[in-house]
């Protein structure tokens, strides 16, 4: 998680075109999703 | 890990969070607006529109607009020039005096030119009240309204934050060895339940925080390592200026001549700002032109040409130390304004979960554990929490 935290902060810094954008969004949406994820499961 | 080790590492992360929470609170809290300060800026700015020209319209002269500031204000001095690259905008800043100015660099005002037609379009002196209140959430944010000393003091606090995320991240594995990642006892105490949001969001998050936090620690040193570049890389250049008076305000040449003197020396780069000579951010003698790349990482970088103010020649064009280097590269890693408006609603919605983990950590420290007296069944399975153990 980190480390695709890390790839997506410096991907849209360092990327010269829209592909590293998404891929930086899509870096930075992954902790958020495993956030909701594991907050709206079922209970434990 | 033996659980004396733990019992240590459990202090630093206890202790060390305590120390810094409140004031994260309010850098998260205000930082979250900040984020978004563009966007609310231009919802809340009434300026008339720019004149809808060509492309390619050229600028209007540079030395127009100063003086026309000069005749709006003609007691107080032009302290510089910003040439916006996104809108077709020359801001030109003024301030009483270089005295008042160098004791309070807010007391500086500015005037909004459109680039093209060199009218004036915006007085800050009547500018919505509302833009004033982003101004002080941004010193709020940065120094705690307190200037230099609160910038440290927040430096510190981030310097304690980020010692907060590394002990939390050793005592993560060994609090969590019993349970599946992600695991939030809803059914358990409302203490553990808080225990595991505070661990996931914590340690999701944790890289994110990391970056934010380091480069937060830097951006509040920006003061100090500008002022220790002034007195070695600039002042050892402007060692055979000794003995010259600086130039009188009569005595300046031309700005848009520097301009241009400055473009030329930095081809390929945008000249975005001109520094007058006097003020605390340049050198006595000179204009100092600061220009950027154009590309995503390169239009972050600044690089300074000094003009003699007096005869308009290029006199240095200045290479930035790696520690400049270093602050600029900080700011878009702190700010997250280089990605869109996707990366600022990512950032926010990062920000909101540093302070859900704070006020948990919080919320764990102020309810205490209850096998501290006596009752541990509760709490074994993940024996401490941030702030809480």
């Amino acid at each position: 998680m980190g480390a695709l935290t890390v790839f997506g902060l410096l991907s849209a810094l360092l990327g010269q075109d829209g592909v590293w954008l998404w891929l930086a969004w899509i870096a930075l949406a992954v902790p958020i999703a495993t956030v909701v994820l594991f907050l709206i499961r079922p209970r434990a | 890990m033996s659980p004396r080790t733990i019992r240590v590492w459990s202090a630093v992360h206890k202790w060390t969070s305590l120390l810094c929470t409140a004031f994260l609170l309010v850098t998260c809290l205000t930082g979250l607006p900040l984020i978004f300060h563009e966007e609310i800026a231009d919802w809340l700015q009434d300026d008339p529109p720019y004149a809808v020209l060509p492309a390619d319209t050229p600028m209007a002269p540079l030395d127009a607009m100063v003086a026309q500031a000069r005749a709006h204000y003609p007691d107080q001095i032009v302290t510089s020039l910003f040439v916006d690259d996104d809108e077709p905008k020359v801001i030109v800043f003024m301030a009483p005096s270089w005295t008042t100015f160098t004791r309070a660099p807010d007391s500086r005002h500015w005037l909004k030119f459109d680039a093209r037609t060199g009218a004036l379009i915006r007085d800050s002196a009547a500018q919505p009240p509302a833009a004033a209140f982003i101004l002080l959430l941004f010193h709020l944010h940065a120094d705690l309204l307190a200037g230099l000393p609160g910038a440290l003091f927040m430096a510190a606090m981030g310097g304690l934050f980020l010692a907060a995320l590394v002990s939390g991240v050793v005592l993560y594995a060994p609090f969590m060895r019993r349970l599946r990642f992600g695991t939030v006892r809803r059914s358990r105490s409302p203490r553990l339940r808080w225990l595991d949001i505070h661990n996931l969001l914590g340690v999701v998050a944790l890289a994110w925080m990391m970056v934010v936090g380091f480069t937060g620690v830097i951006n509040e040193l920006s003061q100090p390592l500008f002022a220790v570049w002034q007195a070695t890389d600039v002042k050892a250049m402007l060692q055979r200026w000794e003995g010259t008076a600086p130039p009188r305000a009569p005595e300046l040449g031309s700005v848009d001549a520097a301009y241009r003197t400055a473009k030329a020396a930095r081809p390929g780069m945008l000249v975005t700002s001109l520094i007058y000579p006097g003020s605390p951010f340049g050198t006595p003698f000179h204009y100092v032109l600061w220009a950027k790349g154009n590309t995503p990482l390169t239009s972050r970088l600044f690089s300074p040409a000094l003009v003699d103010a007096r005869t308009g020649q290029l006199d240095a064009v200045l290479d930035m130390p790696w520690y400049l280097r270093a602050l600029e590269l900080s700011r878009p890693l702190h700010f997250g304004d280089y990605g869109g408006m996707p990366l600022k609603i990512l950032w926010g919605l990062l920000d909101l979960a540093t302070i859900v983990v704070l006020g948990s950590g919080l919320y764990l420290w102020l309810r205490p554990a209850r096998m501290r007296a006596g009752s541990p069944a509760d709490e074994i399975d993940a024996p401490a929490p941030a702030v809480g153990n």
